[in-house]
């Protein structure tokens, strides 16, 4: 008996303690906020295709995917590149945006911190340019993708949009938005794809 | 029994924090900065980029973008406007080295007047150290050129390098006719400054395609 207990307080010790992790207790760190993109101008994520670190959660552990084609070079490994196709609300002109990504160098699973660094640069053909700036959260996609492994219902995210951006910035801007202001996020799927929204407002 | 349930439940606990403490999380290879600080207090650095081995293709289609994979440059031609283009590379150190990912988006840009002309921007990012931002005006398009029906880079198309090996590209807005750097994050935050980007042809083969370098020289400091 003794030993039964023991066992179910470990196991109940170790999920506890790993769900907290997960659920970031500490709030050490800023979260994503969902500000909305309320502007006259905005450019949505049509197609994009990529390459590198999956940006599937689990890898931002390290774990690669089979499926995408990695970078050869060492101090590329964990390095993600995507190329993307922007449409226009008004149905106007597209653009083309490209986007860096790389985990951070002081993630933590302790502290709950799982972040990437990322840029956008943007090109809008009659209008500008536009670089962007911020940092992905990984740490509530990988909550809820293990959370739902394990209630049983597989490695997957839950059937609505998850905020990821932290701290979006529009760092530079060219042509006719050089004097644009304007916010952006970005929102991982159910069908495990990232969409980037941004939003400009001319000065 | 309530002691051994405690006991083993803050073993259990401590068992998860040491194996998420000791997880091998990604950790990016770091060479050593090739960075020379001048006298003025600011910083200069060199990036190399070799064509058209440094060129980074991306497999999968754009939904009406022409995504020219033989180059590597993804080409949006809109109706009734110019085209713009993307292109991607292995960024190098002054050694060689292969340190980061450098895009370049190309396009003519509407300028105060009304008046298009031909700018760049380029996104460098060091994974191990963070993301520089620049732009730039350029001296001649350098953007792709339609050839029988295919999207060129401009290095290969035809009468490019009529009039010289070596070009430099930039042309302001920065005075001296050099690219501004505009921005960065991590290592490279509150850093601006200026850059030039040239290039030079090493080889050109009878068919127009070329082999060659691409300098970024950058020379920065900290906004106070």
């Amino acid at each position: 008996m003794p030993i039964l207990v023991a066992i179910l307080g470990l196991l109940t010790g170790m999920v506890v303690t790993g769900f907290a992790l997960l659920q970031d207790p500490f709030s050490l760190f800023e979260s994503a906020t969902d500000t909305p993109i309320d502007a006259p101008a905005q450019l949505v994520t049509s197609s994009a295709i990529g390459r590198g670190l999956t940006f599937y959660p689990v890898g931002i552990l390290g774990f690669e995917d089979a499926q995408v084609e990695p970078f050869a070079d060492p101090a590329l490994r964990y390095a993600r590149l995507e190329l993307a196709l922007l449409d226009s609300g008004d149905g106007g002109a597209r653009a083309l945006a490209v986007k860096l990504s790389a985990p951070r160098g002081d993630n933590s699973l302790v502290r709950g911190r799982l972040v990437t660094d990322s840029a956008w640069n943007v090109i809008w053909p009659g209008h500008g340019s536009l670089f962007l700036a911020g940092r992905d959260d990984y740490r509530p996609l990988l909550a809820d993708h293990l959370l739902n492994a394990a209630s049983g219902k597989g490695l997957q995210g839950t059937e609505r949009p998850q905020l990821m951006t932290i701290a979006p910035r529009l760092l530079g801007s060219g042509g006719r938005l050089a004097a644009a202001a304007g916010t952006y996020r970005e929102y991982w799927n159910p069908d495990s794809r990232v969409e980037l929204e941004l939003g400009l407002v001319d000065d | 029994m309530t002691r051994t349930f405690l006991f083993s439940f803050l073993a259990g606990g401590a068992l998860i924090l040491a194996a998420a403490a000791i997880f091998p999380l990604p950790v990016h290879e770091r060479f050593p900065s090739r960075i020379e600080v001048l006298t003025n207090g600011g910083r200069s650095e060199s990036f190399v980029i070799h064509w058209p081995e440094d060129r980074l293709q991306l497999t999968g289609e754009l939904d009406g973008a022409a995504v020219n994979q033989a180059d590597g440059v993804a080409v949006l031609a809109p109706r009734r406007r110019p085209p713009v283009s993307a292109e991607v590379f292995r960024l190098r150190d002054v050694e060689d080295r292969v340190i980061g990912i450098a895009t370049r988006l190309t396009g003519r840009m509407p300028g105060r007047r009304g008046r298009e002309r031909s700018a760049s921007s380029w996104t460098l990012m060091i994974p191990s150290r963070g993301i520089l931002m620049l732009t730039q005006n350029n001296g001649a398009n350098v953007g792709p050129v339609r050839v029988g029906g295919r999207w060129l880079a401009a290095v290969d198309s035809p009468g490019f390098w009529a009039t010289g090996s070596r070009y430099r590209i930039s042309a302001g807005p920065a005075p001296g006719g050099r690219g501004r750097v505009l921005a960065g994050t991590g290592e490279f935050r509150s850093l601006t400054g200026e850059y030039s980007e040239v290039w030079e042809l090493e080889e050109l083969a009878a068919n127009q395609r070329s082999q060659g370098t691409i300098l970024l020289n950058t020379v920065t400091a900290r906004q106070r």
